[in-house]
């Protein structure tokens, strides 16, 4: 997988776990952060890759938690996924706060590698399928230059694609609108198609 | 098939309809009087002023006169909801116009039902703050029943083409000029019904005070004032909130500025030997805050309705509710309990309060607390250092107040135990009173003598029973000692169970996912050095899991047993063993240090239970600090087990210092933190003559040091 794992827990020891043994060989990278902040930074200089992160929730070490690195993970962008990993006992109030910060799954730690590894997997999926990631590679794929010059206009707003990358990765108004549009465009384009034949 | 004489056939709806359906909605007209108020309350209204006039005997001039500064109604309002019965569009909103949101209290749209209850003629006049008019409505119902008694006489057979129906009577609709500016509905009820009697009036004013309700919306104030100018207790009479008036406690703590030291100072709660004090301080990092408090008892809950219910302290910014999140919610659990205040209840053994026997608002004011700022989802305040200190300050004086209810009960019961032994002694007196009369009394008859001894023999009885009462009620209070201590032992458990559980599931998983390698790898011939790695660890995660649960096993043992144990074991078990895991977790340093190798004769569970609840405090205080320390040494001096206990966190503040021994104080109380765990060990050390003190801290720069003295021989 075109992948890069960002393991965050507090917990030494749980950098050595056989999860993470035994997936190295199929994604191209893991980093494993024992300070949020830390991995914060890590992704937020790395987002131009293909990222999914498993977070633990209640750090004993630092004065975030779970859910405060979950918030700041969506303020970066909304399209990384994040599965929370933890131990504790998730109440209704504590699924509220994940379901809230766009957490992609929850994760027992006592599960399976085989557990974990789906999650993984899914969230990757999301990756390839979603069409906001698939316009944000396509973004990516462009040179720096073409990404800075202006692409569309919007109201009496002219856009370049970073911009465009940007409001996507935020999903603001304009990030809401834009992939209204691409994906009503496809689907007028799918069933054009459709009619034609 | 389709049917060609199919037609459409519209429901009719009669003037003796409305009024049956009125009777059955509006029985009695107290509640009729108490769905107009209603209705000021739900368009925001701040004063309904409800005048009486010519009550008794009723005339031409006898008013029912209910006016309110609520927002008011158009023209359209008039004609399309005021007009239209049963309408409600407060069935599609649950909340009045902001920024008072009150939740609505009429939902049912029968207010027009309600004037028809009170009296025969309306004239209702209304405006918005914008319109330059009143627009007036008069409603006269005779009109109605003279209708209803024309239809009723009718021969039914015949009445179709004579009927008519109650939309078609004419009301009259006219404008007056008025201020813009002003806004309001005012209704004019005559042609009253009933004579009002006082007492009909004293009903009217109880109905009332349930509206006015202490735990929504209070800094949008609704106060309904009642003129009745011919009974003169109730001209002029403010309506008071039944619930607030019939608070057990309540306080209301302001601040001030001092202009002379450009300070800001606090006013704050502090129970003095059984003495609830309002004292002042320097204002905190937070800010200065306004801060309301009522406390109810079992008896001024029962003035509470189901709807209007205790649901603990607010915050409101600028006089707007600053945590709507934790309002209202019909699921308790639901419900957000912003300040802890019922995470330090482990269970409704304890003399403690919670949010469902207290009702209360903090105050805060952008400019003088802009630090206490909503989180960004908006679901709490920003977990910053003064918001914490705030939280601090709020169950602190929520402390206060149980400390002073329980030196209350402390001492109500100590007067009845002194009351039933001084009436032990009293009968003893009266007894030899009696005895030296008869001695005495050579002179008096047979009967007399008689009486006497009867009485005599009546006292002995009476004080057989006052001394068996005096007795059980000793052996009560022994009960109930005991019965705390097994709760104290619970409560321990239950911290610990806590933690242990969260570390389990850890260590399961491990073992589980280093076992699935092994398993996956082994067989494919693949991995081998890693493959090791991961049966080595499942070897010591295994061997860890087994000390946990010998621990959790060690508590199904017999509390109450004595025994001789030697003190170097009991500490050695405590940071080899059952704290390893979390030592480990929480990566503390933890070192001790038993000096000799001696006895102590006591229960060693309680013994280490001790020591359990110190390190528990610990692993609390030191979860910001970066290198964390715990230190324990034990010595022998004379006859005494001396032990020091120290960690390095940020300490205790002076503040704390004289009452952290108290029961239920507490600084975490964010983390579980029970307020429990110092005075467990201070209880239990006093049992056996030990104590423990707070002493200078031994790590620095900052850190906490304990000493507890435990005599050998007790």
């Amino acid at each position: 997988m075109d992948l890069t794992i960002v393991y965050i827990d507090d917990d030494a020891k749980m950098k050595e776990d056989a999860f993470l043994d035994d997936i190295r060989d199929d994604v191209d990278d893991i980093q494993c952060f024992e300070k949020p902040s830390d991995g914060l930074l890590f992704i937020k200089d790395h987002i131009d890759q293909n990222i999914v992160v498993i977070l633990d929730w209640k750090f004993n070490s630092s004065s975030m938690q779970g859910t405060d690195v979950l918030n700041d993970i969506d303020s970066i962008s909304v399209l990384v996924p994040v599965i929370v990993f933890t131990g504790a006992t998730i109440d209704a109030v504590e699924a509220s706060k994940m379901f809230k910060g766009h957490a992609f799954s929850c994760v027992p730690k006592d599960a399976t590698t085989g557990d974990l590894l789906a999650a993984i997997n899914n969230a990757y999926d999301r990756i390839q399928n979603d069409i906001r990631s698939v316009m944000e590679k396509w973004i990516l794929k462009q040179s720096e230059e073409k990404r800075n010059k202006p692409y569309m206009r919007s109201g009496d707003k002219v856009y370049t694609l970073n911009e465009i990358l940007a409001s996507i990765r935020k999903q603001d108004e304009f990030g809401k609108e834009t992939t209204r549009g691409i994906l009503t465009l496809a689907t007028e384009l799918f069933t054009n198609n459709m009619r034609e034949k | 098939m389709e049917n060609n004489n199919t037609s459409i056939l519209h429901f009719k709806f009669d003037v003796s309809t409305f009024r049956l359906l009125g009777r059955e909605l509006i029985t009695d007209r107290i509640t009729a009087l108490f769905e107009l108020v209603k209705n000021c309350y739900d368009a925001n209204a701040e004063k309904v002023d409800i005048s009486f006039e010519n009550l008794n005997p009723l005339s031409e001039q006898s008013r029912i006169i209910i006016a309110d500064d609520g927002l008011g109604m158009t023209f359209e309002d008039l004609r399309d909801k005021w007009m239209v019965i049963g309408t409600s569009s407060k069935r599609r909103k649950r909340t009045s116009p902001a920024p008072y949101c009150r939740v609505v209290a009429g939902k049912k749209g029968v207010g027009r039902f309600a004037v028809d209850k009170l009296g025969g003629k309306l004239v209702l006049r209304t405006k918005k703050k914008e319109s330059p008019v009143w627009h007036c409505l008069e409603t006269d119902w005779t009109k109605y029943l003279e209708e209803e008694n024309r239809q009723l006489a009718l021969d039914f057979e015949d009445s179709s083409k004579q009927q008519r129906l109650f939309t078609d009577i004419d009301n009259k609709y006219w404008t007056e000029p008025a201020e813009i500016g002003v806004q309001g509905t005012r209704l004019e009820i005559s042609s009253l019904n009933d004579v009002w009697l006082e007492r009909d009036v004293i009903r009217a004013y109880r109905e009332l005070s349930k509206i006015v309700r202490p735990t929504q919306n209070v800094k949008y104030p609704f106060d309904i004032c009642l003129h009745v100018p011919e009974y003169r207790d109730y001209d002029n009479k403010s309506v008071e909130s039944l619930v607030l008036a019939k608070a057990t406690l309540s306080f209301i703590l302001h601040y001030r500025y001092d202009e002379g030291e450009g300070k800001y100072y606090q006013e704050y709660l502090k129970e003095e030997k059984g003495e609830l004090l309002v004292k002042e301080k320097e204002a905190e990092a937070f800010g200065p805050i306004g801060f309301t408090i009522y406390y109810y008892d079992q008896e001024g809950k029962k003035h509470f309705t189901k709807e209007d219910r205790i649901d603990g302290i607010k915050v409101y910014r600028d006089s707007i509710i600053a945590t709507p999140f934790a309002e209202y919610k019909s699921s308790r659990d639901e419900q957000k309990d912003l300040f802890g205040i019922d995470k330090r209840r482990w269970s409704g053994f304890f003399e403690k309060l919670s949010t469902r026997d207290i009702i209360g608002w903090v105050d805060i004011k952008d400019e003088l607390n802009p630090e206490i700022k909503d989180s960004t989802n908006r679901q709490d305040f920003v977990d910053n250092k003064e918001w914490t200190a705030l939280k601090a300050f709020v169950i602190d004086q929520v402390h206060q107040i149980e400390l002073y209810l329980k030196h209350e009960k402390d001492s109500k019961k100590q007067k009845n135990a002194e009351r039933l032994k001084k009436a032990d002694g009293d009968i003893e007196d009266i007894k030899q009173k009696i005895n030296r009369i008869k001695g005495q009394a050579f002179f008096a008859s047979p009967e007399v003598e008689a009486e006497l001894e009867e009485i005599t023999t009546r006292l002995g009885t009476i004080k057989d029973s006052v001394s068996a009462s005096s007795k059980d009620y000793e052996r009560l209070e022994e009960d109930k000692r005991q019965q705390e201590n097994i709760m104290f032992s619970l409560v321990s458990l239950q911290a610990y169970a806590g933690q242990i559980s969260h570390i389990l599931r850890i260590s399961i998983g491990i073992i589980k996912r280093s076992a699935e390698f092994v398993a996956k790898w082994i067989p494919l011939g693949q991995k081998y050095d890693k493959s090791v790695k991961h049966a080595r660890r499942v070897f010591e995660e295994m061997n860890n899991l087994s000390k946990a649960m010998n621990f959790m096993l060690s508590y199904a043992e017999d509390d109450s047993t004595f025994e001789f144990f030697s003190v170097k074991e009991a500490v050695e078990e405590l940071f080899e063993d059952r704290y390893k895991f979390l030592f480990e977790e929480e990566s503390i340093k933890a070192e001790y240090a038993v000096e000799d190798d001696f006895e102590l004769s006591y229960n060693k569970k309680a013994f280490q239970d001790m020591f359990g609840n110190l390190i528990d405090n610990s692993v609390k205080a030191l979860r910001n600090t970066k290198d964390k320390r715990i230190r324990c040494s034990v010595y022998r001096e004379n006859n005494n087990l001396v032990m020091f206990f120290s960690d390095n966190g940020p300490g205790i503040s002076d503040e704390s210092r004289d009452r952290i021994f108290d029961v239920f104080y507490t600084t975490t109380s964010d983390l579980g933190g029970a307020g429990l765990g110092l005075y467990i060990v201070r209880t239990r050390l006093n049992s056996i003559k030990g104590t423990i003190s707070l002493e200078t801290n031994e790590f620095k720069p900052t850190g906490a040091t304990f000493k507890i003295v435990i005599p050998l021989i007790h």
